[in-house]
């Protein structure tokens, strides 16, 4: 038998989390450390052996589970999934990292290691899973720990935030379960076979051709799901809420990971079983995004508290992950994919520079703040390489992802495309808004206070904090995330060229749907909203 | 055939990355030593590049290397080429040369500013990223040189990062700059929609095919004139963001927050000239879309126009200069439009000179004032400043195009091509062009002498100069300037070495760096005609009347600078009427203010007050609420009583007859 390394992988955190639950305080960290480090270890094995050129699911697993009523255990990993493991091993790593001061101050330390690591292996499952019920499984197993930590270890307001975070994911996730057993139900009913809920057996009995009508209903309830934890427009009141309560290691998983089961569930599910409804529906799924867009980015412009600042930040990006899936062709949701790393990348390093502010000043209020380079230069530095990524800068990371997101969604419809991209523009502003409220300037508020204070020679004690740069612990936790903006903005090819073979095999079925109303053009005429076979 | 273009960009970056790095812990002249030499090793591979171009037959001359693969999708394949051809070589010379001229200074201007490191790296990764601008060999990564050179105008305009102006300058710049990133994006989405390809030399090559895309996949539909007049303009937008041209000129007079060589560099080698290097190099696209053309040369036009009499009521010394520069460049993009697209680049070189020498000049002035950059402040200068003073005249004749300074060639051959092309056309638009580009001369020639008399002659109008900086205390301190309490100016002194070398360099620049391109013997035109083609020219009694019409406003300009300024010591009122409309910008930046930023914020705001707390949030809360008030309502039936209970069944009961009885 083949070794089983996707169920090592996803196995992995959880015996991380059982010894973290076991062990005193920072042996358990150790020990949690130890395990996402491995976990890491075999995902990048994973990526140097992943057959680039070949389609379909590689590494499968199988093994009957419920087989009566079509649950299986199967695993499988393609080019869709293969960086989200990569990116969700990493950022369990970064989170981990960030939490050591945490860790060492703290009676509810083990609750806390044992809920981070039970959140890493529920996003693990949910990219891994290629059973329908499985996914959901782990979709909501994601979802306890990640109420338990904002509930427990989050802000003044985490209450508030923890209820509503539930109460937003778990409305989306009973839709989606009613969509998924009737899902199995249409399919084994229209083929006469026995009823099953593998991704692939769904597909093979005709899953993608079901009537028009019955698509639609079944795309709107996985997409109820999808769009919650994506943030889209209109669904995103939680995000801000959590993010900015939430203790900011646990914002790292949930921004940097979570978020994106939302467009990965899109494409996995939405794209791949419904192709006729996400053609008709792409329309307003392009409209929700491209709104989403600008109007978060709006918010962003105008938020008083840099962390909401990052939460819509954060969900503006989203957006355009969502408009190059629905963009319907290989550029924009190869741009989706590889953005949904870098994006993760940029956002979980964003978050904890926010955090390392606010854990010197005690305030996250911008009109608070001003020129805190002086004092903290290389906090500053990294802060900026950070900004500059996040905004788009060509050469950095986001910029590749993006830019091929606007190039799909511009070659399916001029309008969506140039809506979207124009988000460049409020993006330079409100991140520099940010970075240069913070920074630069003359220092005042929380810097000016710290800089008027010298020591006194009695030796009295004085309430402020003394402001120190960045330390080494807390750079050990950035650097790979600043090393990765740069490397994938250099050679995103070396992602895409994983990506690619996965997302050609999705959009034939999509392409060839005639049961949309078609958008012919005479031709020479530009269409404005159709959607080119072009790939 | 030689090519060093890849070490071209990569000893700026190497230079951008060790002083970044580790600059903090160098000495001054470690920092300006690695700075200067990358740059002056890259300036010598560029030179050695362009000899061994020169040695090349002509059809020979063009050289593309592919580095690495960037990212492939679908059909888009883009790869990290870089392009060596007779366009780039010029422009490679420029950046380089005149950048290596502007670090040199720097070591003299910088010397006592404590972002010492901070600086000298900024400057060499402005270097590269507009190495990198003119290099590439496809759209994208000009796209990225172009983005890489907003960053590093942003970092050094905002170098004094604690003053809230430069910040705000420095934000200016950017959110502009990627205004016209915008644009490109959009200009690249499309050459790819249409052409499949961002290479330069596929996308010229479908254009001479006419209509044939060099792909084995269709354009979704012909490659029309409307097409290619709409990427024309859409590449235009960009280059009106990064050349400060109508309408989003705005950041260019604000980015003299930063350090004045950083002007001289924005200004001369870097930064602004991409603008018009990007339509050079597209001129394949433009040449297709005549209406375009049009577009281009009306925005130049008006830009040359509307900066220049701007410049000609400004007090800040180097705000004048600023409003020059978008009003050169308007020259520039006026002859690119009339099909002279080596004009523009030949202008676009002497203008580098001799605009690099004026913003060291005034630098130079500000340095010995001790920071005092206003004109009203200024007078008398001559005899402490003698160099400077002969340095800026030679700059300021260059600039005003007098024979035979360097400015006088270009400015010329651009005229040249403007009337050549009004002549052939019908469109009346070329003649207004051309009379704007006399008018405009006239006003240069008035502006830039204003400047000069204004500083330089009649008496000392300020206040008392501080020393400043360990050389002028110890020259104090040597007897030499510990003088008199009635001299204000006891403590100016003329620039070091440092600075002075480059300018003298410069000045030489500014006054042969026109015969390159004399009229009917233009080298630089006959260099450049394979990539840009031949520029419109005139010839016989035409040539001459263009040529002394020119010259004549010019010298108008002059003589009414004299007499205002010259003569007689002048008194600066307080501005009003049509001097106050110009002193404030036309009230562009005021209306933009107005317009454009505060209505965003305020939507912003009303949205997140309304849409956001009170309907989502709200409304989400509300659904809770209705929920629980539901259930509370509900609980309350389940009383217990049975009476109750008996009292519904009956009235369920009676419901139902009745019912019954109603609907038989």
């Amino acid at each position: 038998m083949q070794f089983p390394i996707l169920s090592v992988i996803l196995f992995l955190p959880l015996a991380g989390a059982i010894g973290a639950a076991a062990l005193p305080r920072m042996a358990g960290w150790g020990w949690a450390m130890l395990a996402a480090l491995a976990d890491l270890a075999l995902c990048i094995w994973l990526i140097v052996q992943f057959a680039a050129g070949v389609g379909g699911m590689q590494f499968t697993e199988s093994h009957p589970w419920l087989p009566q009523i079509g649950i299986n255990y199967a695993l499988g990993v393609d080019g869709i999934n293969l960086f989200l493991l990569g990116l969700n091993a990493l950022l369990t790593v970064v989170a981990l990292g960030a939490s050591l001061g945490f860790v060492r101050g703290s009676d509810r330390s083990r609750e806390y290691l044992a809920l981070m690591l039970l959140l890493s292996t529920g996003m693990m499952g949910v990219f891994l899973a290629t059973n329908l019920f499985l996914f959901y499984v782990f979709w909501e197993l994601m979802l306890v720990p990640a109420y338990l930590l904002v509930g427990m270890f989050g802000g003044p307001r985490r209450a508030y935030a923890a209820i509503k975070f539930v109460l937003y994911t778990a409305v989306g996730s009973l839709l989606m379960l009613v969509g998924i057993i009737a899902l199995g139900a249409v399919v084994s009913s229209t083929a006469h076979t026995a009823y099953s809920l593998d991704l692939a057996t769904l597909i093979k009995n005709g899953a993608t051709a079901l009537p028009h009508g019955t698509q639609i209903w079944l795309f709107l309830a996985f997409a109820a799901a999808f769009a919650i934890k994506s943030g889209v427009f209109p669904l995103h009141s939680w995000v801000p809420d959590t993010y900015s309560e939430a203790p900011a290691p646990v914002v790292v998983l949930i921004a940097g990971v979570m978020a994106k089961t939302g467009a990965y569930g899109f494409i996995r599910f939405n794209l791949a079983l419904f192709p006729d409804a996400t053609k008709s529906l792409t329309p307003l799924m392009s409209i929700l995004a491209v709104v989403g867009i600008l109007y978060f980015a709006l918010q962003a412009l105008v938020a008083r508290d840099f962390k909401r600042l990052l939460g819509y930040v954060s969900i503006s990006h989203m957006s355009v992950i969502i408009l190059g899936i629905f963009a319907l062709n290989t550029q924009g949701i190869e741009g989706g994919v590889l953005q949904m790393v870098n994006h993760g990348i940029i956002i979980a390093a964003l978050f904890l520079i926010a955090a390392f502010i606010e854990s010197r000043t005690s305030s996250r209020r911008l009109a608070d703040f001003g020129g805190l380079a002086t004092r903290l230069p290389w906090l500053a530095t990294v802060f900026l390489i950070a900004a500059l990524a996040a905004l788009g800068l060509p050469g950095l990371n986001s910029f590749a992802g993006e830019f091929l997101a606007f190039l799909g969604a511009f070659q399916a419809s001029y309008v969506f495309g140039v809506l979207g991209t124009l988000v460049v523009i409020p993006a330079a502003w409100y991140m520099l808004r940010f970075f240069q409220g913070v920074m630069e300037g003359p220092a005042t508020g929380v810097a000016s206070d710290t800089v008027m204070e010298t020591p006194t020679r009695t030796g009295k004690r004085t309430t402020r904090k003394t402001l120190r740069d960045l330390s080494w612990s807390e750079f050990a936790v950035l650097a790979p995330l600043l090393a990765l903006m740069i490397v994938f903005g250099v050679i995103p090819g070396a992602l895409t060229n994983r990506i690619e073979r996965s997302v050609q095999q999705l959009l034939p079925p999509i392409t060839a749907s005639h049961t949309a109303p078609a958008r012919h053009t005479a031709s020479g005429r530009v269409e404005l909203f159709g959607v080119h076979g072009q790939r | 055939m030689l090519n060093l273009t890849p070490y071209i960009l990569g000893l700026p970056l190497l230079g951008f990355l060790v002083v970044g790095l580790f600059g903090k812990r160098m000495s001054k002249a470690v920092i300006g030593g690695i700075a200067c030499s990358a740059i002056l090793l890259a300036f010598l591979c560029a030179v050695a590049d362009f000899f061994s171009m020169l040695g090349q037959s002509v059809a020979n001359r063009s050289n593309d290397v592919t580095l690495f693969h960037w990212v492939a999708s679908g059909t888009l394949t883009i790869n990290f080429g870089l392009l060596s051809d007779q366009l780039s070589a010029v422009m490679l010379l420029i950046v380089t040369g005149v950048g290596f001229l502007i670090h040199v200074y720097s070591i003299g201007y910088m010397g006592d500013d404590e972002g010492y490191w901070r600086f000298f790296s900024f400057l060499n990764l402005f270097v590269f990223a507009m190495a990198l601008l003119v290099a590439a060999d496809n759209f994208l990564f000009l796209l990225v040189g172009w983005a890489g050179v907003g960053l590093a105008s942003f970092l050094l305009i905002g170098f004094w990062y604690t003053r809230p102006s430069a910040v705000a300058a420095a934000r200016k710049a950017f959110v502009v700059n990627v205004i016209g990133d915008f644009g490109l994006m959009l200009a690249i989405f499309m050459l790819f929609k249409f052409f499949h390809t961002l290479d330069y030399s596929r996308i010229f090559l479908g254009i001479s095919q006419r209509n044939v895309a060099p792909s084995p996949l269709p354009p979704p539909s012909p490659i029309t004139g409307d097409v290619l007049t709409a990427i024309a303009l859409l590449l235009f937008v960009a280059a009106v963001a990064k050349s400060a041209q109508l309408p989003l000129h705005v950041w260019l007079p604000d980015a003299m927050e930063g350090p004045t060589p950083v002007s001289a560099l924005i200004h001369a080698a870097t930064m602004v000239t991409a603008g018009v290097y990007l339509v050079a190099r597209a001129a394949p696209i433009f040449t297709a879309a005549p209406n375009a053309l049009v577009v281009v040369g009306i925005i130049g036009g008006a830009s040359s126009l509307f900066a220049a009499t701007i410049a000609c009521v400004q007090t800040d010394i180097k705000r004048v200069l600023a409003y020059s520069t978008m009003s050169q460049l308007g020259y520039m993009f006026m002859g690119e439009a009339a099909g002279g697209f080596s004009t523009g680049i030949f202008h676009l070189t002497t203008h580098a000179y001799f605009k690099a020498l004026l913003f060291m000049c005034a630098g130079a002035v500000i340095h010995a004032l001790g920071g005092e950059q206003d004109m009203r402040k200024m007078g008398g200068l001559r005899s402490r400043l003698p160099y400077t003073f002969w340095m800026f005249v030679a700059s300021g004749l260059a600039l005003a195009a007098i024979f035979p300074f360097a400015g006088f060639w270009s400015k010329d051959a651009i005229l040249a091509a403007i009337f050549s092309t009004a002549q052939a056309h019908t469109n009346p638009v070329w003649w207004i062009l051309y009379a704007v580009g006399i008018l405009t001369a006239a006003l240069t020639g008035f502006y830039t002498f204003r400047l000069i008399f204004t500083v330089f002659l009649g008496s000392y109008r300020g206040t008392e100069v501080p020393a400043h900086g360990v050389a002028a205390v110890a020259r104090n301190g040597n007897g030499n300037g510990n003088g008199s309490r009635n001299d204000p100016l006891a403590n100016v002194h003329e620039v070091g070495a440092a600075m002075l070398i480059p300018m003298a360099i410069l000045a030489v620049l500014s006054i042969i760096g026109g015969f390159d391109g004399i009229p009917r013997h233009s080298a630089i035109g006959d260099f450049l005609a394979p990539v840009l083609g031949v520029s419109p020219d005139l010839s016989g009694g035409l040539f001459w009347f263009s040529l002394l019409l020119s010259l004549a406003a010019a010298l108008i300009g002059i003589g009414i600078a004299w007499v205002r300024y010259g003569v007689r010591q002048h008194t600066f009122a307080p501005a009003r009427g049509l001097v106050k409309f110009l002193e404030r910008r036309y009230y562009i930046d005021d209306l933009y203010n107005a317009v454009i930023v505060v209505p965003i914020v305020a939507v912003g705001n009303v949205l997140r007050n309304f849409a956001e707390d009170a309907a989502l949030d709200g409304g989400s809360r509300g659904v809770a609420r209705t929920v629980g008030a539901t259930s509370r309502g509900l609980r309350r039936l389940q009383t217990g009583y049975v009476r109750n209970y008996a009292l519904a069944i009956f009235v369920g009961a009676a419901l139902i007859v009745l019912f019954y009885v109603i609907h038989p």
